[in-house]
């Protein structure tokens, strides 16, 4: 009968540990940007090639940009971009299968460095495919040079040139967005680490690009960081920026601000997030300077 | 009992202080914080050690001594010494039945509804085992086998399909505390607290299983009747662990041992130590597991194995006398 | 009192018929041995009137109601059991043994009988720590703390010294003078059972089959 004696004050422990934790305000400000406008030119010239499968991160979407859709004839997995439905999908996760590229017949099959696994690759050689590595892009400055070498690797240089024109990237900068503190997260499920992008992770090109403040990129050297839940306590953003798939993998909005260390933030408490569509954000494509636009509107909406 | 009993809530009152003050940041004045729990709630400081630390710390005393229930039930009602409810298909059937309520759109990843589907998920592969096995010794061997049929559709479908949440899911074969939230154990207090009444007044029952079905039939009682009502109670408690922090291994198998070894068989008593060493041991690792090398966090299923498999092994090379 | 009757009882064990149409009258408020050879069946027949061991035909009863009949909690109710093997595998102490599952019990009765067994001295030892003859003797205590009219005992002096046997001896007869049946399979000669009231015997033969011979001394 110890443990009847016990049981009022078991539970006026629990309602007392229920108590300090206080409420947070609750407005629902959380932002979701699905998609943005893709800067489009038409081309005057005829590539080389006639049949590419486009591996590299945004290739596929560089080439639809540039007017040559019907030259692609196979993508990757992470463009989806409504325009690129049609075109079959070539690798499972972000791997890549070699049968399904092989029985196509590409004239050429364009890679990058994150491009793999490495044995996939080695099929592609064996087999006589042409394979040809283009530059990534993690920062708004490397974009004009990974749409000139994907325009001249399919022949088509000049239209390469204009798109880059077309694509110029507005300077978003809002001094008002000065002080804001932007913490960038990875999420993958309930997990005990937190991953935060840090310097290069590709959103700190981007919040910078806003005006606001990448804290991330402030403290930490890596693109992405393990952090535990104290330590995000105490970083305190004021605003979260996800994908929105990993906001989906911890139960959406409401999951995201009760994760303990999120929960006691400035952005947790006051549900400060915007969710980028998970190919849109990195792209580092055409639709990125809509995104920009988005962004920044985003940001400034969240504050208030 | 309670001459006995004191050391271990002075050890618990001693470690959660201990919990309290450890972790990944450098809290300032951090004893004031812990010793004045209401002062200013607004600074990261009282946030950290009352938000983020205090819930993990409650956490591994009641799930810790949840588990410990749970394997002292496992092993008295099967008479078995490796009896534990992640082998009897328990864990397994909870995770399955949390993927299932995810996957149908039925419930989200940490809700209430979830607990119940984890819940009924492990009564049921519990059931499942109860019926297929006709002897204590093929409830273990059964058991394996329900775990190891489950686990593998609970892995097949996270792999397959394109879900987000599902991905989730497969946290919980890790177990963690770090996703604790106050919420999360409001609503495992009650459940322990009732699943705990319930153990004490079964044990008397179970210390009748060790002297054999037939001598149990002889005074009137239903050995698999006896059985059945333990299993769903342990089912109960582990669908709520396991809902709450994941499968964390190892702890119902060893605080049992450890408690028997040092107090005796007795199952009334053994519901009360085997709570009180699983919730030491929970803390002790959940504790370790923030503090060694911050601010990485080691996971807690190998400290919970690296602190409780050692004790194990010494209290079975010293207790001759306790099972043969 | 109760008349225990067995009618043309079959028992089949393992495909081997154990028990072989056997009818008897057990006694009431006697003390009844069964006695016979190895493999002659006597084991099984008292699983069999301890409901624990089914039986392919014939019928038990205890007084007129069918055993069959009978739920578990009617027939512990009737009947006590001591069974012949007995290891303890946990370390409880003896008297947590003894009382184990038995509910409303005055702890004079149990020191009684546990002093007449001569285990009142080892009380709190653990029952993993006793000699054949000791554990033996705590299974008897187990069923002579109970009140019922019956007692089925399975060898209940294989393991005594002559002392000890003397001792459980007199205890059984005076549970007989209070009006309780008793039952013992024993293993010994006819012989040394002037004790009990009624013997019956079973042979064995090529065949495994149950003869009745049953003497009144």
């Amino acid at each position: 009968m110890r443990i009847r004696r016990a049981l009022p004050g078991i539970l006026l422990a629990v309602i007392s540990l229920g108590a300090l934790t206080g409420c947070g305000t609750s407005q629902s400000t959380a932002i979701e940007i699905s998609t943005a406008q893709a800067v489009k030119v038409s081309s005057q010239e005829t590539p080389k090639v006639h049949h590419v499968v486009a591996l590299a991160n945004g290739a596929s979407e560089i080439i639809s940009a540039l007017g040559l859709k019907n030259i692609l004839i196979g993508r990757d997995i992470a463009s989806t971009d409504t325009d690129l439905k049609s075109i079959p999908i070539v690798t499972s996760g972000h791997q890549i299968i070699p049968e399904k590229i092989i029985s196509l017949h590409p004239d050429l099959v364009i890679i990058d460095k994150s491009t793999g696994p490495q044995s996939a690759l080695d099929a592609l050689h064996t087999s006589g495919i042409s394979v040809v590595q283009t530059p990534e892009a993690w920062t708004l400055a490397d974009i004009p040079s990974k749409v000139s070498a994907i325009a001249k690797v399919i022949g088509v240089p000049r239209t390469g040139a204009q798109l880059v024109g077309a694509m110029d990237i507005p300077n978003i900068s809002n001094p008002a967005l000065a002080k804001k503190r932007i913490a960038f997260l990875y999420l993958r499920g309930g997990s005990a680490i937190y991953l935060i992008g840090g310097k290069g992770s590709g959103a700190d090109s981007l919040i910078t690009a806003t005006g606001a403040v990448d804290i991330g990129a402030e403290k930490l050297q890596n693109p992405f960081n393990a952090l535990t839940s104290e330590e995000i306590a105490s970083l305190n953003p004021d605003v979260i920026l996800v994908m929105t798939k990993g906001l989906q993998s911890v139960g959406g909005v409401s999951g995201l601000v009760a994760l303990p260390g999120v929960a006691q933030t400035e952005a947790g408490k006051n549900k400060r997030v915007i969710a980028v569509d998970d190919s849109l954000l990195l792209s580092f494509g055409p639709r990125t300077p809509d995104l920009l636009k988005e962004l920044s509107r985003a940001v400034q909406k969240v504050s208030q | 009992m309670i001459k006995k009993l004191l050391p271990l809530l002075l050890a618990i009152v001693a470690l959660s202080l201990v919990g309290l003050s450890l972790g990944a940041t450098d809290v300032p004045h951090m004893w004031r914080y812990i010793f004045h729990p209401f002062l200013e709630p607004q600074t990261s400081a009282h946030q950290i050690i009352w938000q983020i630390r205090a819930p993990r710390v409650v956490a591994a005393l009641l799930v810790g001594a949840a588990l410990g229930i749970t394997g002292s039930m496992a092993q008295s009602s099967t008479n078995n010494p490796l009896a534990d409810p992640a082998i009897l298909g328990t864990s397994a059937g909870a995770s399955l039945g949390v993927l299932i309520g995810v996957v149908t759109n039925v419930v989200t990843v940490g809700s209430v509804g979830a607990v119940l589907c984890a819940a009924i998920g492990a009564l049921a592969a519990t059931l499942l085992t109860f019926s297929l096995a006709r002897s204590a010794l093929q409830l273990i061997t059964i058991g394996i086998g329900v775990s190891a049929i489950l686990n593998a559709i609970v892995g097949l479908t996270i792999s397959a399909i394109n879900r987000p949440e599902a991905r989730s899911i497969s946290f919980w074969s890790f177990g963690s505390l770090a996703l604790v939230t106050p919420e999360n154990l409001m609503i495992f207090a009650p459940i322990l607290i009732i699943g705990s009444i319930c153990a004490w007044k079964v044990a008397p029952r179970l210390d009748l299983l060790s002297l054999g079905d037939a001598s149990v039939r002889h005074i009137g009682f239903n050995a698999q009747r006896i059985r059945l009502i333990s299993f769903a109670i342990l089912a109960t408690l582990v669908a709520a662990s396991v809902s709450t922090v994941g499968s964390i291994a190892f702890l119902a198998l060893a605080a049992p041992h450890i408690a028997r070894f040092i107090y005796g068989p007795r199952n009334r008593t053994l519901v009360v130590y085997s709570a009180a060493v699983g919730a030491i041991i929970l803390l002790l690792a959940d504790t370790a597991s923030r503090a060694l090398i911050p601010p990485m966090e080691l996971p807690i299923g190998l400290l919970t194995s690296l602190i409780g498999a050692p004790i194990l092994i010494l209290t079975l090379k010293r207790s001759g006398d306790v099972w043969r | 009192m109760a008349l225990i009757k067995l009618e043309d009882v079959t028992i089949v064990r393992g495909g081997k018929e154990v028990v072989s149409h056997f009818s008897a009258r057990i006694a009431p408020g006697k003390i009844t041995a069964i006695i016979g050879p190895n493999g002659s069946g006597k084991t099984s027949l008292l699983s069999a009137l301890a409901g624990d061991l089914p039986i392919a035909s014939g019928s038990i009863s205890f007084d007129g109601k069918k055993l069959s009949e009978m739920s578990t909690e009617e027939q512990a109710q009737i009947r006590s059991v001591v069974q012949q093997n007995r290891n303890y595998w946990l370390s409880y102490t003896v008297r947590e043994v003894i009382e184990m599952g038995q509910d409303v019990l005055s702890l004079q009765h149990v020191n009684r009988i546990m002093s007449a067994l001569e285990i009142n001295g080892i009380a709190d030892q653990k029952v993993t720590t006793l000699s054949g003859g000791e554990a033996q003797r705590i299974e008897i205590a187990r069923a002579l703390i109970r009140d019922t009219d019956i007692y089925l005992l399975d060898e209940p002096l294989s393991a005594q010294d002559s002392g000890s046997k003397q001792r459980i001896i007199s205890l059984l007869k005076e549970f007989r003078d209070n009006g309780k049946t008793i039952v013992i399979i024993a293993h010994i000669d006819k012989s040394a059972l002037t004790w009990c009231d009624q013997v019956i015997e079973t042979l064995a033969q090529q065949r495994p089959t149950f003869c009745k011979t049953w003497v009144k001394w």
